[in-house]
């Protein structure tokens, strides 16, 4: 490992991977923070059930069962065959907006082999057998094309919009990163696709000869960071070094990357000479130097954005489809956060980073 | 000690001749990749790109010349030992250590650390430059053959 990090400090590129810092539960000055559960290996996602319960993804291929406060020994049984390596693994978990009729869930994960693996998207059945858990009628719904190799840039985020449409990021595959602008490429885009796997008929590009029917949005990196609210549909994304972003996603839309970026590769050099170009969006927010925003919850009429390098939360007020204040919060949280949602309960619940992740409650004490 | 000098000498010019020379087929073979997408660079975009992109010779440089270090004392060795082109012997040491090196980077940190060097021809362009290097090292670094005619002076 010290290997690892004498190539990777000379090249300039920061490995992803860290020990967190543990978080002790707390009161600060507005906010109080209540660790949840602990002991996860490199969680991604969490995800509400209606009876109280608590999923968690790890990277692994494991689903874990948080229920009052604590860990259950058993795992959500029968989770597909992920493949776990680098930056892949199991990634996002989702329940369907009508979960309390149909029991459907959505996981996104690394599927395939060093190589050929692409983002995968299934969809299955949750079945409670007394205290266990178990995942029935798996369906494929989606996986990228084409296939790739290296472990790098899955991204995986799932949201749902209002019609039952399903939304996933399908990150660049890091060496693959021109394939964002390849509209017969998935890598570095946002697609969607009914809850069956099919296409919706009013797709973007359904009709362009060529293109892959599923992209709804492209010019994409490593997007960890997608949610619908009110109607908008609200993404964060990677940029290398510097280039991290915050943006509006409408159907169609070119954001750029990597013809456009703010941010530099790793050792230093240009990725492209362009910080905008015709046809192609500009961001929200931009963060250079980077603070490595990974998930996103809207609570309020407010985004919150995790972000794993600067371990950090922020908070973006919205108007319109303008970004007007942003700043750091519940900055007694402490290591890389991978995570962040709003509970059932009106918390907001973050999840943190590493073989020893934590699961954290932020209860509010003053209104603003 | 002269010879010492002589050597290191070689190494630091054979290290920013390869560094200088992989910094200018990176920017060029990831122009190439924006023009592939249909983007437009202009002549005086390129210059002004691969003359920025000189500065991650403050990382491409020291491992250019810590693999030049192992790459080169293993063909002075090979030399003394086959025999042969000297010459030959460091051109081709120059190129398959930056190779070799940039593949053990790449099997360590699971990405392309260079992005000039994700295609092919942008890795053979790599070792391009560092058969330059090689050249630059043995040119440098060869010994002086003293005539009779010297000696008896």
């Amino acid at each position: 490992m010290k290997k690892v990090a004498l190539v990777a400090s000379v090249l300039g590129f920061v490995l992803s991977t860290s020990v967190n810092a543990q978080h002790i539960s707390g009161s600060y000055d507005g906010y109080s923070t209540t660790v949840i559960a602990s002991g996860f290996n490199t969680a991604w996602a969490h995800e509400f059930l209606p009876n109280g319960d608590i999923l968690v993804t790890e990277r692994g291929g494991s689903i874990k069962i948080v229920r009052d406060g604590a860990v259950l020994n058993a795992d959500v049984s029968n989770v597909p065959q992920v493949y776990f390596a680098g930056q892949g693994g199991l990634l996002d978990i989702m329940l369907d907006t009508d979960f309390s009729n149909n029991q459907i869930l959505y996981l996104s994960y690394a599927f395939g082999s060093a190589k050929g693996n692409a983002t995968r998207l299934v969809s299955a059945k949750l079945n409670k057998n007394k205290d266990a858990y178990q995942l029935d009628d798996i369906n494929t719904l989606f996986t990228a094309s084409p296939l790739k190799q290296g472990p790098q840039h899955y991204s995986g985020r799932i949201a749902q919009m209002a019609d039952g449409t399903l939304l996933l990021s399908v990150g660049d595959g890091f060496d693959y990163r021109e394939h964002a602008q390849k509209l017969d490429s998935h890598l570095g885009k946002i697609i969607r696709v009914n809850r069956d796997g099919s296409v919706p008929a009013n797709n973007p590009f359904i009709n362009s000869k060529g293109a892959k029917p599923e992209i709804w949005s492209y010019g994409h990196r490593n997007h960890q960071g997608l949610l619908v609210a009110n109607g908008v549909v609200y993404q964060n994304e990677h940029g290398p070094k510097g280039g991290d972003e915050v943006n509006i996603i409408e159907p169609g839309l070119n954001f750029g990357w990597p013809v456009i970026t703010q941010g530099i590769d790793y050792n230093g050099a240009q990725i492209t000479p362009y910080t905008e170009y015709p046809g192609m969006q500009q961001p929200l927010v931009d963060w250079t130097p980077s603070i490595a925003p990974s998930s996103m919850a809207f609570y309020k009429n407010k985004l919150y954005v995790s972000a794993l390098a600067e371990q950090s939360i922020h908070e973006l007020s919205i108007s319109g489809k303008q970004i007007t204040d942003q700043g750091k919060v519940f900055t007694a949280i402490k290591g890389r956060i991978r995570d962040i949602a709003t509970g059932p309960d009106g918390s907001i619940y973050v999840l943190t980073d590493g073989e020893q992740a934590q699961l954290i409650k932020i209860t509010q004490t003053s209104s603003d | 000690m002269l010879k010492f000098m002589q050597n290191v000498g070689g190494l630091i010019a054979a290290t920013l001749a390869t560094s200088i020379l992989g910094s200018i087929f990176s920017t060029q073979s990831v122009i190439a990749s924006l023009a592939a997408i249909n983007v437009d660079v202009p002549l005086a975009t390129r210059l002004s790109m691969t003359v920025s992109d000189l500065n991650i010779l403050i990382a491409l440089g020291p491992i250019t010349a810590i693999c030049f270090i192992v790459g080169f004392i293993i063909a002075g060795l090979a030399h003394g030992y086959f025999g042969g082109n000297r010459t030959a012997w460091y051109v081709i040491a120059g190129a398959s250590a930056l190779i070799t090196t940039l593949l053990i980077i790449k099997s360590i940190l699971l990405i392309t650390a260079i992005a000039g060097t994700r295609t092919p021809l942008g890795l053979m362009s790599f070792a391009l430059a560092g058969a330059v290097g090689g050249w630059v090292y043995a040119k440098l670094t060869t010994p002086k053959v003293t005539t009779l005619k010297e000696a008896s002076l």
